[in-house]
């Protein structure tokens, strides 16, 4: 018929036509995609990455803060720590020698003891400082003994201005007015001048010992006011101790099984890793780490969501076996209960983050006619799940001293989103078995 | 343009999933002469196959994550899955720009082609067709396209356009009338009179 004979020349037309490749029709749909498809998705999840990093490490510096400021030395400890010095400032003073620099007013003087003859005598042999001779009360010593052999020395007021002392030495037999200026002159004694150097090394001694400690006071108090329990070295010892004793690290080993649903156990396989712990107070504690697992599962076609563009008869896929490289990154919180000798049990939870390190599916089909054959497909780092998985966990601790300690923890992992390429509702469970240490601890 | 293999095929479908636009570019580019030999089937002008082109591809690139192949040959698969998204979109855009698309009978145009020696039939050229279809009226030629180069069935056809399957029949038999007058010409006969 003709009709299909133009038919047939229409069509191999049709086939045979082939319009060269116009750029401009790309610019053009370039336009299109940027508005109705515009490239942010990326973006988004690295939006998404970085304000969780620095809402866990502004969670990390407040608990730090929060664990410094506790061991900060509260008023009551000031003061006692204040006491503490006071007492340990050496209790005897050198009175005499405070004495000697005062001045002698005339109140004083009137109640100056009085030496008498032999007391005299023996400070004339000796040749010992009459001040040190008595020293009754704090009170300074005048000589006012009458003595015909001596000469009494009168002396009005003006001859004690400062500290003077009569001291006489000479025998007369001729009682006579000793000329003011004589006396003072000769007799006159300051103590500035009259010095022994006993005395002088008492005083030196006090001045070392006592004002020194004085000034050490002075300057810890005010060191304290200004950057309390700074320069402190109790405080400081008890800050580094607090930090040291809540900081641990740990290596982690133990079985790990997966699986999508109950009656589709996976393999069994070992998960290790390597964590950081911190301890917020008694009972709180936050930890992460890094760890590696295997997830050998299998899973049926209706739990599997088949990647987009894959190939295949997928009305004969009967089943997929998978086998994938984990790298787990947990961020728990852990509850401990009261800790009865070197014993402690605790929970936890927290959320993982899974890192696909490396895919691979081996896909089972069966045809009508009973032929059974296989089709494998792998991927490498393609698929991050950040904080997707839900972890609860429970263990046992035990303390071998106060710097290690062993914990047995039994967790589940239950997914909040779909794991990997073929975003399975990926189940896992195990035993955690881990050594834990206070690097910075001395243990005693 | 390089045709893309089966595997390159897959990874660049996978690509446009995440709306990697490397992926898009390279599909697009791939897939132009193919579908660009659709689209400019269905209308008249290049401007208009290049916008109905390119709408086809915003919806491909939107739903490909949908996508899976109906059978083994994945590039085939593929081609049949845009063509029938290229094919809608030509619709579409002819009943947005004439509301009366493909019911009014339009006037018949006629094409003078150039003069060529007698047995010209065998020279006419498939592009010469094709350009020969464009001029076609729309109604006609939306049919023609359908039924003749597509494969669809009146009935197909019939529901595709909201016409009756006698209005079909009839577009398609008035198309092929005129697509002879616009190839014949002094020296230029596409057909003989029907002689049975």
């Amino acid at each position: 018929m003709l009709d299909e004979e133009n038919d047939k020349r229409i069509k191999e037309a049709a086939d045979h036509y082939h319009p060269e490749y116009d750029e401009t029709a790309w610019q053009k749909m370039e336009q299109l995609l940027d508005e109705h498809l515009p490239v942010e998705k990326e973006r988004k999840r690295i939006f998404f990455l970085i304000p969780s990093l620095l809402f866990v490490g502004c969670l990390l510096l407040l608990i730090g803060l929060y664990n410094w400021k506790n061991n900060k030395p509260t008023t009551s400890q000031k003061q006692l720590s204040k006491n503490k010095i006071e007492n340990a400032i050496v209790p005897d003073e050198s009175k005499d020698a405070k004495k000697s620099t005062a001045p002698i007013s005339l109140e004083s003087k009137k109640n100056a003891v009085t030496i008498t003859t032999n007391e005299k005598k023996a400070i004339e042999k000796n040749n010992i400082n009459p001040v040190q001779v008595k020293s009754i009360n704090n009170k300074p010593v005048f000589s006012s003994v009458k003595n015909k052999n001596q000469n009494t020395i009168a002396a009005s007021d003006d001859d004690f201005p400062k500290n003077e002392m009569k001291q006489t030495t000479e025998k007369t037999n001729n009682t006579s007015a000793i000329n003011h200026d004589d006396v003072s002159k000769n007799t006159t004694i300051e103590n500035k001048s009259v010095i022994t150097p006993r005395e002088k090394e008492n005083r030196v001694d006090v001045e070392k010992s006592f004002p020194k400690k004085e000034i050490t006071k002075e300057t810890s108090m005010s060191k304290n006011e200004k950057v309390a329990g700074k320069n402190e070295p109790g405080k400081t010892k008890k800050l580094s101790h607090g930090f040291a004793n809540n900081f641990g690290v740990s290596v982690s080993a133990g079985p790990d099984i997966s699986g999508v649903q109950a009656n589709k156990i996976g393999k069994l396989t070992l998960a290790y890793g390597a964590g950081f712990s911190y301890a917020i107070n008694k009972k709180f504690s936050m930890r992460t780490g890094f760890y590696l697992s295997k997830k050998i599962y299998s899973v049926s076609p209706n739990d599997y969501r088949l990647p987009p563009g894959s190939s295949g008869n997928y009305e004969y896929l009967e089943n997929i076996d998978a086998n994938c490289n984990v790298y787990e990154i947990p961020l728990k919180l852990d509850y401990s209960f009261e800790k009865i000798k070197n014993h402690s049990w605790f929970v936890s939870t927290g959320l993982s983050s899974y890192l696909m390190k490396k895919e691979t599916y081996d896909y089972y089909y069966k045809t009508p006619a009973g032929v059974i054959y296989n089709k494998d497909w792998s991927i490498s780092n393609k698929n991050k799940h950040f904080f997707s998985v839900l972890d609860i966990s429970g263990g046992y601790q035990y303390s071998l001293n106060k710097q290690f300690s062993i914990i047995a923890e039994p967790y589940i992992n239950i997914p909040l989103t779909g794991i990997g390429a073929g975003k399975v509702k990926l189940n896992s469970g195990g035993i955690l078995f881990t050594i834990k240490a206070k690097p910075f601890l001395k243990s005693h | 343009m390089d045709l893309l293999s089966v595997k390159e095929l897959n990874e660049h479908i996978r690509g446009c999933t995440l709306n990697q636009r490397e992926s898009q570019k390279k599909i697009y580019n791939s897939f132009y002469s193919y579908g660009m030999s659709i689209c400019d089937r269905y209308t008249k002008r290049r401007e208009d196959a290049i916008e109905i082109f390119n709408d086809s591809f915003l919806k491909i690139f939107k739903e490909i994550h949908r996508y899976t192949p109906s059978y083994s040959d994945e590039m085939n698969s593929f081609k049949g899955w845009i063509r029938k998204i290229l094919i809608y979109t030509a619709i579409d855009h002819g009943r947005k720009n004439n509301k009366h698309y493909f019911t009014s009978d339009m006037e018949t145009s006629v094409l003078y082609m150039p003069q060529q020696e007698e047995n010209a039939f065998d020279r006419i050229s498939y592009d010469e067709i094709i350009r020969a279809i464009q001029h076609l009226s729309p109604a006609y030629r939306t049919v023609l396209n359908l039924f003749i180069i597509d494969g669809f069935s009146h009935e197909e056809i019939a529901k595709q356009l909201q016409i009756s399957i006698g209005t079909s029949k009839s577009n398609l038999f008035k198309a092929r009338q005129q697509l002879q007058k616009i190839l014949k010409n002094e020296n230029k006969i596409l057909i003989a009179k029907n002689v049975g």
